[in-house]
């Protein structure tokens, strides 16, 4: 899975999100330090709409921003268990590196 | 938002929706929308914040494109291919790469035919830099762009077409499609059996290892071969039967002493093969312009 692909998931996990917004999340969450651009981002959720890993939503959960030209996006199944598995793939490695020095141990309380 | 910033609005959003041409156009019916109405939610974002940070956003976004753009095109090529129809992007690939050889070679071809230039490029690389060397690079590099420009088209082409049906499309879009490269291809042909005509500098070289210098001024008409054989100093002998078939020179002069049949193979510039002489026997010769 591609670390765009990555960010996108965890995006919607919480909630259903347009793509501004999905926008908005990553760079919130990341500190701005990973903004993605409109052609990355749905390239993004074209691939993941065609593997069935995010899906389209009716719900206007923003009315705010309202307006019919957006669309929602929102997890499938298929897709929260993806991002699951890439979430552990991704721990491991980080336990891995803290087992070899790479990152401070976690501080026991 | 300050006043320069809602001016040049309208302008922003214009080249941004300029640039989703790029794009393959089920990609940009799907998403263009969306994909502007982001980029101006963006920019009306950044505009808050000044001129600086709406060129910030311009070269995050046109990084972003030059990004995106191939990597668009390649997945719905490969996507389309799953779904199991369309060609395999294996011949688009090399249909674009024979259509990038036919230009170079068309163009180079042209060249040749033009002007004398050493085959060996090796050669004229040792040779102080000519305008002559110069034009052949530029024309080189301006065949690669024209090559990539007809890439781009092809794919784009190729695209729309499927776009419009998930069936085979039929043999008359085929033929749209596939026409302009079958011209290159059958030009660059063309070209690779390129006509002899001009004038020749050529050497034979004897079983003895002694050298004879001659010039032979063709002109060619289809198939047809007319024009004279002079050695250095000696008299010009009007050719006969001669004939240029599929890179295939051959022709005869009858001085007074019998029947010299002469074969030779063009090799871009430079016609070489074999002088079936009636007293020295068959000897090998080459020729440049």
């Amino acid at each position: 899975m591609s670390p765009t692909d990555f960010q996108v998931l965890i995006a919607l996990a919480d909630e259903e999100r347009h793509g501004y917004g999905i926008m908005q999340e990553v760079a919130r969450r990341t500190g701005g330090t990973v903004r993605l651009g409109p052609g990355t981002l749905y390239g993004a959720i074209k691939r993941m709409l065609d593997e069935r890993l995010i899906e389209e939503s009716d719900e206007r959960p923003d009315p705010e921003m309202d307006d019919e030209r957006r669309r929602y996006y929102r997890l499938t199944a298929r897709g929260r268990k993806a991002a699951a598995t890439e979430a552990e793939r991704l721990a491991e490695l980080v336990r891995a590196a803290r087992a070899k020095r790479l990152l401070p141990r976690r501080q026991t309380t | 938002m300050t006043s320069n910033a809602k001016r040049n609005a309208p302008v922003s959003d214009g080249l941004y929706r300029l640039l989703l041409n790029a794009y393959p156009g089920d990609f940009r019916s799907r998403f263009g929308a969306e994909m502007e109405q982001v980029f101006r939610d963006c920019r009306r974002a950044e505009a808050r914040r000044g001129r600086g940070a709406l060129l910030g956003l311009w070269f995050r976004a046109l990084a972003d494109f030059a990004a995106s753009v191939p990597e668009v095109y390649m997945q719905t090529l490969f996507r389309s291919r799953l779904q199991g129809f369309g060609p395999h992007p294996a011949v688009l690939v090399m249909l674009t790469l024979a259509a990038a050889l036919a230009v170079h070679y068309l163009l180079w071809g042209m060249i040749f035919q033009l002007m004398y230039i050493p085959a060996d490029i090796a050669a004229a690389t040792h040779a102080p830099i000519s305008a002559t060397f110069l034009t052949l690079m530029v024309t080189t590099v301006g065949a690669v762009l024209l090559c990539m420009v007809l890439a781009i088209l092809n794919c784009r082409r190729m695209l729309r077409l499927r776009e419009r049906s998930a069936a085979r499309y039929p043999l008359r879009r085929k033929v749209i499609l596939f026409a302009p490269l079958a011209i290159l291809l059958v030009a660059s042909a063309a070209t690779a059996g390129a006509d002899v005509s001009g004038t020749w500098h050529c050497t034979a070289t004897e079983k003895s290892g002694q050298r004879h210098q001659f010039r032979l001024d063709l002109v060619q008409k289809g198939s047809e071969v007319t024009g004279t054989a002079a050695e250095v100093g000696g008299e010009s002998i009007p050719i006969r039967s001669g004939k240029f078939e599929n890179g295939k020179l051959t022709f005869e002069v009858h001085p007074q002493h019998g029947v010299i049949r002469v074969e030779g193979k063009l090799d871009s510039a430079k016609l070489a093969g074999t002088i079936h002489h009636p007293e020295v026997g068959p000897h090998p010769w080459e020729g440049r312009r």
